[in-house]
């Protein structure tokens, strides 16, 4: 817990000095000269359904925009979960049984370097829960070159996190880890963008769940899988507008390995259509398929040597989303008595997963939620 | 394979021209720029993923919660 804190200081530390530079920092902006503060803030109720668990997770953040472009933004989640999941050793369901608090603050700001823009911003987080503590910071960086028409995006995070057993207080594992991400957004013409990836993960540390056994002939065993996770992922982006039919089509694909031996596919369509100025409907479908890690076994030989798991996730499966989502801007409150919130939307999203793991079952993931711009 | 996609790559590229900021009409339209707008529920959804796909995560990373690891 200590290193943890310890983390959570040095992330402070990181925003502060961050928020030192970009007070002091000038760059000549539009609203400086009228000294507008702008901003939004933001409300969200997730909702997370499958046969063992029950989250409602609800969200809330502000972002603010000084004079001087100087960006400062907060969110504040909790992840109240009203059935735990059987992996997590529960027999029966629990209702609001377990609560997580995450407060998340960041910090940015962008420069205009003659005809190039760069864009830095920092964010560091923090989640307590009855048996798991972790803190992350991240620095995001982009760079806008050529009038905005090809992005260089990176994004680097360090965390540490520190887990428990509320069943076994012997039990303490610390995870650490870095993860990174390079992206290249490139405008293809006035109705196309391609955008490019890769993401680098290190896990370090007790990377198991302290409540999951595994069988070793028959004998619960607490699983254990390698201490060092490295992650590789390559993603592609391809959105593209059809001004005729008011319609844009996002294809996205993620090709995913790691030396765990897990190897992934994920290739989206989403097609959003616009009705009008105010309502916009987006389908979507995604396919994912993984295939199982070297170590997974459902039952593990009594001479087994090295790592065991029970973890679902770990084994070969396949899953397919259907949803929709439709946003409603709120510019029709114009001249009425709300027209203090005409500047907004509000939202709804709806996806369902029909997955191949037997012990989850199939997922209904919900969002409703209201942005307002200021 | 990483061959044609370089290719693939390249001749996307070669392909593509310069837009001028008054030439972005469409791709300022809310259903091209969706990054903002579905920042919030993208953090769910990225954390649903990690809990429940072997793939999930890579280049970012969210501590906690239920199924986290």
């Amino acid at each position: 817990m200590l290193r943890v804190a310890k983390n959570a200081t040095f992330v402070g530390c990181c925003l502060l000095a961050l928020l030192a530079y970009c007070i002091c920092a000038r760059t000549v902006r539009a609203d400086e000269a009228s000294g507008t503060w702008t901003g939004s803030v933001f409300s969200d109720l997730n909702y997370y359904y499958e046969r063992s668990t029950r989250v409602f997770l609800p969200t809330g953040g502000v972002k603010l925009e000084a004079p001087n472009g100087t960006r400062l933004h907060a969110d504040y989640l909790l992840d109240v979960i009203t059935s735990a999941s059987v992996a997590a050793g529960r027999t029966a369901d629990q209702l609001n049984d377990e609560f997580r608090h995450q407060p998340q603050v960041g910090i940015g700001k962008g420069f205009d370097i003659g005809d190039t823009r760069l864009d830095l911003d920092a964010t560091g987080r923090y989640s307590t829960e009855s048996d798991y503590e972790s803190a992350s910071a991240t620095l995001d960086a982009s760079l806008a070159l050529f009038e905005k028409n090809t992005i260089l995006h990176f994004s680097g995070s360090r965390l540490v996190d520190h887990s428990q057993s509320n069943s076994d207080p012997t039990f303490s594992g610390t995870i650490k880890a870095w993860a990174g991400s390079l992206s290249l957004e490139q405008v293809l013409n006035p109705t196309m963008v391609l955008t490019v990836g890769y993401q680098f993960g290190h896990q370090r540390g007790y990377l198991g769940n302290p409540y999951r056994f595994a069988q070793r002939q028959a004998a619960p065993e607490r699983e254990h899988p390698p201490t060092l996770r490295l992650r590789h992922g390559l993603s592609s982006k391809w959105t593209s507008y059809v001004p005729s039919l008011r319609l844009a089509v996002h294809a996205l694909a993620r090709v995913y390995i790691d030396n765990w031996g897990v190897r992934g596919l994920n290739p989206e369509l989403r097609v959003y259509k616009e009705f009008g100025e105010l309502l916009l409907l987006r389908l979507r479908y995604r396919y994912y398929q993984q295939t199982e890690a070297d170590f997974y076994r459902t039952s593990y030989p009594r001479d087994w040597e090295g790592a065991i798991t029970s973890d679902p996730k770990l084994a070969h499966f396949r899953s397919h989303t259907v949803g929709f989502r439709v946003e409603l801007n709120t510019k029709f409150l114009e001249s009425t008595f709300l027209d203090f919130a005409a500047n907004g939307m509000v939202y709804l999203q709806l996806d369902r997963v029909f997955t191949g793991i037997p012990r989850y079952g199939d997922q209904i993931n919900g969002t409703g939620g209201g942005l307002l711009r200021f | 394979m990483s061959l044609r996609l370089l290719l693939l790559s390249s001749l996307l590229l070669a392909a593509c021209q310069h837009v001028a900021p008054y030439e972005r009409e469409y791709l300022a339209r809310p259903s091209m720029d969706t990054a903002m707008r579905e920042a919030s529920n993208r953090t769910f959804e990225s954390h649903v993923h990690e809990a429940r796909e072997g793939s999930g995560g890579g280049g970012e990373t969210s501590g906690g919660g239920c199924g986290c690891n």
